[in-house]
C-alpha cells in the first residue's frame, strides 16, 4: 500500500494517534510541572512556615525574656528576684535555640541578612539587660529601671521592629511561593484535563484501528471464501464429478466455520451415502447420518441439533483430539422441493447453533443443492442426447458412437452388425404416438 | 566500789565513742562572679568586706556580699571564723554602722546555696559564702568561681574556714 493509500484511507486514526502522542508529551510536561509544584510546596513549608512559626516563637521568648526580669523590679527581696531572674535566663536560651534554627533554614538572601542583624542588636540587648538584672539584684532599682528606660527598650524595640520586618519578609515569601504552588497545580490540572482527552482520543483511535484491521481481515476473508466459492462453482461447470466437488464444498466450509467438521451426503435409493465424510470414525457418522434421517425438519426451523447429551450420542473424537459435542445439519433441497441429501456441521460444543452458524449451513445446503442439480441435469442431458425420447431406447447417435468405438478399438476382435428393417413402421409409429396427445 | 568504777569507766568511754564519731565541720566555700579577677583572699581581707570597710572591687565593680540567713551553719562559721563573734553581734555591728550614719554594707541574704550561688552568677560584684559541702554543692557551682581562702580551696585539708 502507497503512503498516500494509507493516509487517504487512515487519516482519522492518524490524527488520533498524533494527538494521543501530544497527550503522552503532555502527561510527562504535567508530571514535571506537579514534580515542581511539590518541590516549591516543600520550600513553602520548609521556608515559609517554618519560617513564620519560628519566627512566632522569637517574638514570644524575646518578649518574655524582657518580661520576666521586669517583674523582679517589683520586689527588693532577691529570693524573689532570681525565679523571675531565671526565667529570663531560660527564654534567653530559647531566643538563641530559635536563631540557631532560623539559621538552618534556605531562607532568601535578604532575610538572612534581617536574621544576622537582629541576632546582633539581640546580643546588644542582652549586654544592656544583663546589667540591668545586676542592678535590680543588688537593690538598685531606680538605676535598673532608668537603664532599662533609656537603653534596654530603645534596643529591645530595635530589635522587636526588626523582627517585625522578618515577619513580613517571611508572609510575602509565602504568598509568592503559594501563587507560584498554585499556578503551577492550575497547570498541571489543565494538561492533565488534556492528557484524559488525548487518552480518549488514542483510545478511539485504537479501537478504530482494531475496528479496520477486523474490517480488513473480513474483507480478506470474505474474499478468500469468494474465491473458493467461484472455484468450487467452476467444479461444477465443468462437470467434475460430485464427490470432488462436494469434496471441496467441505473444505470450503470448514475453513469458514474453524473448529468444525463438516459431512455432506446424497440421498439414494438405498438411503443417504456420505460423499464428503469429516474427520471421525465412519460408524459415528453413519449412525448420525441414521438419526437425522429419522428426523423430520419443518420449513419454519429448517436446522435441526443433535446434543452430546442425548441418548444414543457416543463419544467420537476428532484427529486433534476435540470431543465432538453437537451435530447441526439440515437438509439439501431440491429447487422444486425434492430432498437431495444432508449437510452437517459437527462442533466440539454442546449447544445449538447461533444465526451466523445456520446461515452458512443453509448456504452450503443450497451450493451442495446447486452441484447436485447441476450433475443430475447434465447426466439428463447425456441421456437425451443418446436415446429416444419417447421409448428410451438408445437412438441413431448412440448407435454411430458405438461403432465409431468399436472401430477404432485396437483390439483384433471381429466386428458384426445385425441390421433389421422393419416396413411400414412409420405409420405405427405415427398412429401410436399421435393417438394420444391428440385425446388431450 | 567496783559499780562505781565501771559506770566511770563507761562513761569515759562513751564520751571518747561520741567525740570520735563526730565529723569535722564542712567547709565553707566563698564564690564570686567568673568575671571577677580575684583569686585569693586572706583573713583580714574578708573581715574587711564583712565589715564594710571594702566596698569595690579593684575592677571598679561594687561588692555585695550574699549571706545565707540566720542561724544557718555557714553564716554562723563565717562570722565565728573570720570576725571571731558570733551572728547576733555581727548584726549588731551592721545596725551601729547605719545608726552612725556611715553606708550600710551591701547585703544580701538568700535562703539557699542555690539562690546564692545564681545571685553570684548573674551579679558580677557578688560575693557568696556557700556550704561546700560535694554533697551538697549547688547545681550552679560550676559557673561561678570558687576563690581560695589564704591560698587554699576548700578540698585542702588546710583549709580553715569551716
Amino acid at each position: 500500500m502507497k503512503p498516500a493509500e494509507i493516509l487517504s484511507r487512515y487519516w482519522r486514526p492518524i490524527v488520533l494517534a498524533c494527538v494521543g502522542a501530544g497527550g503522552l508529551f503532555g502527561a510527562i510536561s504535567a508530571t514535571l510541572d506537579l514534580y515542581d509544584g511539590m518541590g516549591e510546596a516543600d520550600a513553602l513549608y520548609k521556608v515559609g512556615v517554618a519560617g513564620l512559626s519560628i519566627e512566632s516563637d522569637l517574638q514570644r521568648y524575646t518578649q518574655e525574656s524582657r518580661r520576666t526580669f521586669v517583674y523582679a523590679l517589683t520586689t527588693n527581696d532577691p529570693n524573689v528576684q532570681l525565679p523571675y531572674v531565671l526565667q529570663a535566663r531560660a527564654a534567653d536560651k530559647s531566643v538563641s535555640t530559635l536563631y540557631r534554627r532560623f539559621a538552618g533554614l534556605d531562607l532568601e538572601l535578604e532575610s538572612k541578612k534581617l536574621l544576622a542583624q537582629i541576632e546582633d542588636e539581640w546580643r546588644s540587648y542582652l549586654s544592656v539587660r544583663d546589667e540591668v538584672i545586676s542592678q535590680i539584684l543588688e537593690g538598685r532599682g531606680p538605676e535598673a529601671a532608668r537603664l532599662e528606660r533609656s537603653s534596654g527598650v530603645p534596643a529591645y524595640e530595635i530589635c522587636a521592629n526588626d523582627l517585625n520586618t522578618l515577619k513580613q519578609h517571611l508572609d510575602a515569601y509565602a504568598v509568592r511561593q503559594l501563587a507560584h504552588v498554585r499556578i503551577l497545580y492550575y497547570r498541571s490540572a489543565g494538561k492533565i484535563a488534556l492528557l484524559i482527552l488525548a487518552t480518549l482520543a488514542m483510545l478511539f483511535a485504537l479501537s478504530k484501528l482494531a475496528d479496520l484491521r477486523r474490517s480488513n481481515q473480513k474483507l480478506t476473508e470474505a474474499e478468500k471464501v469468494e474465491r473458493e466459492r467461484s472455484a468450487v462453482l467452476e467444479l461444477v461447470s465443468q462437470n467434475r464429478a460430485l464427490p470432488e466437488v462436494l469434496q471441496a464444498v467441505k473444505r470450503l466450509v470448514e475453513r469458514q466455520r474453524s473448529g468444525a467438521l463438516c459431512s455432506i451426503s446424497v440421498l439414494e435409493p438405498t438411503g443417504l451415502r456420505c460423499i464428503a465424510a469429516p474427520d471421525l470414525s465412519p460408524e459415528f457418522v453413519r449412525e448420525r447420518d441414521i438419526e437425522m434421517g429419522e428426523m423430520t425438519l419443518e420449513a419454519s426451523h429448517p436446522i435441526g441439533t443433535i446434543l452430546a447429551r442425548e441418548a444414543r450420542w457416543t463419544t467420537s473424537r476428532a484427529s486433534d483430539g476435540k470431543e465432538m459435542q453437537a451435530c447441526w445439519f439440515t437438509q439439501v433441497r431440491s429447487s422444486d422441493g425434492r430432498i437431495l441429501g444432508m449437510v452437517a456441521f459437527y462442533v466440539a460444543h454442546c449447544r445449538r447453533p447461533q444465526e451466523h452458524e445456520s446461515s452458512l449451513l443453509t448456504r452450503t445446503a443450497t451450493l451442495v443443492a446447486l452441484a447436485i442439480e447441476h450433475r443430475q441435469a447434465a447426466e439428463q442431458l447425456a441421456f437425451q442426447a443418446l436415446h429416444d425420447v419417447l421409448t428410451t431406447l438408445p437412438n441413431r447417435a448412440m448407435l454411430h458412437e458405438q461403432i465409431e468405438d468399436a472401430l477404432s478399438s485396437e483390439s483384433n476382435q471381429s466386428l458384426a452388425v445385425l441390421w433389421v428393417d422393419l416396413d411400414r413402421f412409420k405409420q405405427v409409429n405415427d398412429s401410436l404416438v399421435i393417438r394420444p396427445v391428440t385425446s388431450c | 566500789m567496783n559499780r562505781h568504777a565501771t559506770i566511770i569507766v563507761l562513761f569515759v568511754a562513751g564520751a571518747l565513742m561520741l567525740a570520735a564519731s563526730r565529723s569535722p565541720s564542712p567547709p565553707v566555700a566563698v564564690v564570686v562572679n567568673s568575671s571577677n579577677p580575684l583569686d585569693s583572699l586572706s583573713w583580714a581581707e574578708l573581715r574587711d568586706l564583712l565589715q564594710g570597710n571594702l566596698r569595690v572591687w579593684p575592677n571598679k565593680r561594687r561588692i555585695t556580699v550574699v549571706q545565707r540567713e540566720t542561724g544557718s551553719p555557714t553564716l554562723e562559721a563565717v562570722v565565728r571564723k573570720v570576725l571571731h563573734s558570733s551572728v547576733q553581734e555581727y548584726n549588731r555591728q551592721l545596725l551601729n554602722l547605719e545608726f552612725q550614719g556611715k553606708e550600710p554594707v551591701a547585703l544580701k541574704t538568700l535562703h539557699s546555696d542555690d539562690g546564692a550561688c545564681v545571685f553570684v552568677n548573674n551579679v558580677p560584684g557578688a560575693i557568696a559564702f556557700i556550704s561546700a559541702d560535694s554533697t551538697k554543692l549547688p547545681a550552679c557551682a560550676s559557673q561561678v568561681k570558687i576563690v581560695r581562702v589564704l591560698d587554699h580551696g576548700p578540698s585542702d585539708p588546710e583549709y580553715q574556714l569551716r
